[in-house]
């Protein structure tokens, strides 16, 4: 099966239009950027998928090993982008995405040109120095959360637990939903994600950087953003207004003004 | 069409409005806001708390103006507000609600509160997100019901999966039991006789591989001649279900010949059982082993046994005829020496006329031999009396002993005429009666005698003694003669045996005196005891028991 298929890759703009590919972080699927790529089909090549295991992808693709790191997610974005033959890549990776983002960079720094950052952190538990924000019981108590609580797991539950015969609808309508995910995989993604460790890789990527900061966020800390700016070389960090950790979609129109402002800068060569 | 007519009798619903005093209405439904059995809060669109109700302030431990302004991550647990940027945002904002989300709550005291969200976003006329409506519910019991589900699912989870390993482990214990046996053929089929298993025992004796003969009737296996001929032989028609019945009663081995996949006919000896799970019939197993190279050595030690058998017979035959000719020729020479030794003492006596010394000595050594050749014919019928099968019973008599060895001395002083060998015979006045064979009894004194006499020198003596003793009738036979070894004296009883003394100075004799002497003794309930000293001499004593009889016989 081919990398397009397996990532349920969509194509939107100008064939020969500059790439700009968009990778969603860990909970829902390429829907988040709904708000946001269409900004740029004008323009760019806009190119949006699922991570193996998310949204729309081949669910049987879905290896542990592999997905146990955020390389094996980063090498899937090369695959792509290798299959598609794209060259000059923007790549907007949202939270655990910007993270793939610098590995695939790292990877293939021949095919991308720029990488945005949105809410990113490589680093989400505490060490040292570095203030991550989680403590290991935090992310204990979220894996928790998500095996007593996740929405796959409430559909496998939802007949008995909802035990509401009159409103089978109930159950549908939660495992309709655009989020939904295997619990299992759900369970092994937010491992991978929340217990991954990228620092020492930041130095490393060599193409211009934008990192977007929302206020009040609770996974990636204003610190945290800054730290990721300060640690790849040239990167620029924006903060927005925006609160939360999804400013794709809490604020659409401010994060694509600083996306556009970034694509526009005359980087020396 | 007729007009459509409002139904009659129908039940519905019409609503009346009641008439309800200005205001009620309002401040009952501010109560149900604030007292519901549910916590209600409502957040602007990116999630601050606007508005709350007074259950939810009661619930948490907080004064409702202590929660406006609040985020709703600040009253999440960590997990829970990673949860909350990760799903419930981008849900509400993209979907425009959330149903049950399930999360803890931290109450002022930092214990927590298991609830539900259900979200709903408010959107302006002009669709731009107004507000979120959020509903709560504390879940305390029914996320401990879940938990408890859960429990009990992974339980019955875990358990049913140790229960298939054990299964899975069982059947590949057995598999492998089954599989080690390769001297034993086991063929297991279903319940219609098609082979579910065929074990390595059956591939190397049949040659067939499991893999070709599973999935396929077990007739093509044993062959449907060979099958039609146990049926035959079972007496039953030669239908497969009616045939494997047929075995299973039979219920103990049966040889089947079978063609094995090479061609070769070998003989299996096969037994089958049914395979039964509980009640229901699923299937039969046949066990055997391959039986060709047993029945061939079995067949070969039966040849080898009747082969020997027959030469055995053949032996006996010829032994039988062997005594039958001694026997025969015996008797038949009996007479004739008889005969001889009339005439010889005829002769001898001067009855047919004056003799010259040269003829008185031929005579006298022609009646010395005769005399030999007698007591031989005498020695082989006794032994052929005593020692054959079919054992003429002697008949016996009582007879005075003293005068046996009185008479006997003509004999014994013919035999020793010519020799310089003093002969003195000792018995009691008194009569020494046995119970016994008159013929035998004169055996055993001539033969005693005739042996001291042969192995004594010339100027020794031979002492015959007769005496009745409390231990019997003794007969002692006593020589100053050349003696035996001890080794010669323990073997001297033995039929044909010569001593080697005997051999060396050529005293004639055929080995069989004593051993006439010994089966005779015993015949008549008696004993025989040799003594000897090589250069000494020789004795034996012979002892036969005292009868009442013999008593009786001699006084009547």
């Amino acid at each position: 099966m081919s990398a397009i298929a397996r990532h349920g890759v969509s194509l939107s703009g100008p064939e020969d239009g500059q790439p700009m590919m968009f990778a969603h972080g860990f909970g829902c699927d390429q829907s988040m950027w709904r708000y946001v790529a269409p900004a740029f089909a004008d323009r760019y090549r806009v190119i949006t998928f699922d991570h193996v295991g998310s949204g729309g992808s081949d669910v049987s693709a879905y290896d542990p090993d592999k997905y146990s790191t955020n390389a094996g997610y980063a090498a899937d974005v090369v695959e792509i982008v290798r299959e598609l033959d794209l060259h000059d890549v923007v790549f907007v990776g949202h939270s655990v995405s910007s993270m793939i983002g610098a590995l695939a960079v790292i990877e293939a720094p021949e095919r991308f040109d720029r990488l945005v950052m949105v809410s990113p952190s490589p680093r989400y538990i505490d060490d040292g120095d570095y203030t991550g924000g989680f403590s290991p019981e935090d992310i204990d108590e979220l894996l928790e959360s998500l095996s007593s609580n996740f929405l796959g797991w409430s559909a496998a539950m939802a007949p008995v637990i909802v035990g509401n015969p009159d409103r089978p609808a109930l159950g549908e309508e939660l495992t309709a939903s655009f989020c939904r995910m295997d619990p299992d995989i759900a369970r092994r993604f937010a491992t991978t994600t929340f217990l991954s460790d990228n620092r020492a890789d930041l130095p490393m990527v060599g193409v211009p950087t934008l990192v977007l900061q929302c206020s009040r966020d609770a996974i990636a800390p204003a610190a945290v953003g800054r730290y990721v700016a300060d640690t790849i070389p040239g990167a620029t960090l924006v903060q927005l207004d925006a609160t939360g950790h999804c400013p794709n979609l809490s604020a659409p129109e401010e994060t694509i003004t600083a996306i556009e402002g970034f694509l526009r800068q005359r980087v020396a060569p | 069409m007729p007009p459509e007519q409002p139904r009659q009798g129908s039940h519905e619903h019409v609503p009346v409005p009641v008439p309800v005093p200005e205001g009620v209405l309002e401040e009952e439904l501010a109560l149900l806001y604030d007292e519901a059995p549910f916590g209600y809060l409502s957040t602007t669109p990116d999630g601050y708390v606007v508005r709350v109700n007074a259950t939810l302030c009661t619930w948490l431990g907080f004064g409702a103006d202590e929660l406006l302004g609040l985020h709703l991550t600040d009253l999440l647990t960590a997990g829970g507000r990673i949860y909350h940027e990760t799903h419930y945002a981008p849900m509400v904002q993209m979907q425009g609600f959330v149903r049950e989300i399930a999360v803890d709550l931290v109450r002022a005291d930092r214990s927590r509160l298991p609830v539900l969200l259900n979200a709903t976003l408010v959107r302006t006329p002009d669709g731009e997100p107004r507000l979120v409506r959020v509903a709560v519910f504390d879940a305390t019991q029914r996320r401990a019901y879940e938990r408890e589900l859960v429990r009990a699912r992974d339980e019955q989870g875990a358990e049913l999966k140790a229960r298939a390993e054990q299964a899975a482990s069982a059947t590949a214990t057995v598999s492998q039991i089954i599989d080690a046996a390769t001297n034993t053929l086991l063929i297991a089929t279903d319940a219609d006789m098609i082979v579910t298993h065929f074990n390595r025992g059956a591939e190397q004796m049949l040659g067939h591989a499991a893999e070709d003969v599973v999935g396929r009737p077990s007739a093509g296996i044993l062959g449907v001649e060979e099958t039609r001929r146990q049926a035959d032989a079972l007496g039953v028609t030669p239908e497969s279900a009616i045939i494997v019945a047929a075995l299973v009663r039979h219920g103990r081995p049966r040889d089947w010949r079978i063609t094995t996949r090479s061609g070769e006919t070998r003989t299996m000896s096969l037994s089958f059982t049914e395979i039964r799970d509980g009640q229901r019939l699923i299937g039969y197993l046949c066990a055997g082993e391959d039986v060709s190279v047993r029945l061939r050595i079995e067949a070969a030690q039966a040849a080898a046994l009747a082969r020997e058998l027959e030469s055995v017979a053949r032996l006996q035959e010829a032994d039988r005829m062997k005594d039958e000719v001694v026997s025969t020729i015996s008797h038949e020479l009996r007479t004739p020496i008889a005969s001889i030794r009339g005439y010889g003492e005829l002769l001898a006596d001067g009855d047919l006329g004056e003799l010259t010394a040269a003829q008185s000595g031929a005579v006298e050594k022609m009646l010395r031999n005769a005399a030999r050749l007698s007591a031989l014919v005498e020695d082989l019928l006794h032994l052929d009396r005593i020692g054959s099968a079919d054992e003429v019973p002697l008949h016996l008599v009582p007879h005075d002993l003293a005068a046996l060895v009185v008479e006997a001395r003509d004999s014994l002083d013919q035999l020793a005429r010519g020799r310089d060998v003093t002969l003195d015979v000792r018995v009691p006045d008194e009569p020494v009666l046995v119970l016994s064979d008159a013929q035998a009894l004169e055996r055993v004194v001539l033969n005693l005698g005739d042996n001291a006499l042969k192995f004594t020198h010339d100027g020794g003596t031979v002492t015959l003694t007769v005496a009745a003793t409390d231990a019997g009738c003794v007969l002692t036979v006593a020589d100053t003669g050349i003696g035996m070894s001890e080794e010669d004296r323990t073997r001297a009883r033995g039929r044909f045996y010569r001593s080697s003394e005997a051999y060396r100075l050529a005293v004639p004799g055929t080995g069989l005196g004593l051993s006439v002497v010994d089966a005779i003794v015993a015949a008549h309930g008696g004993s025989m005891e040799v003594e000897s000293t090589l250069g000494v001499g020789t004795s034996v004593t012979v002892v036969f028991p005292t009868s009442d009889a013999a008593a009786v016989g001699a006084t009547a």
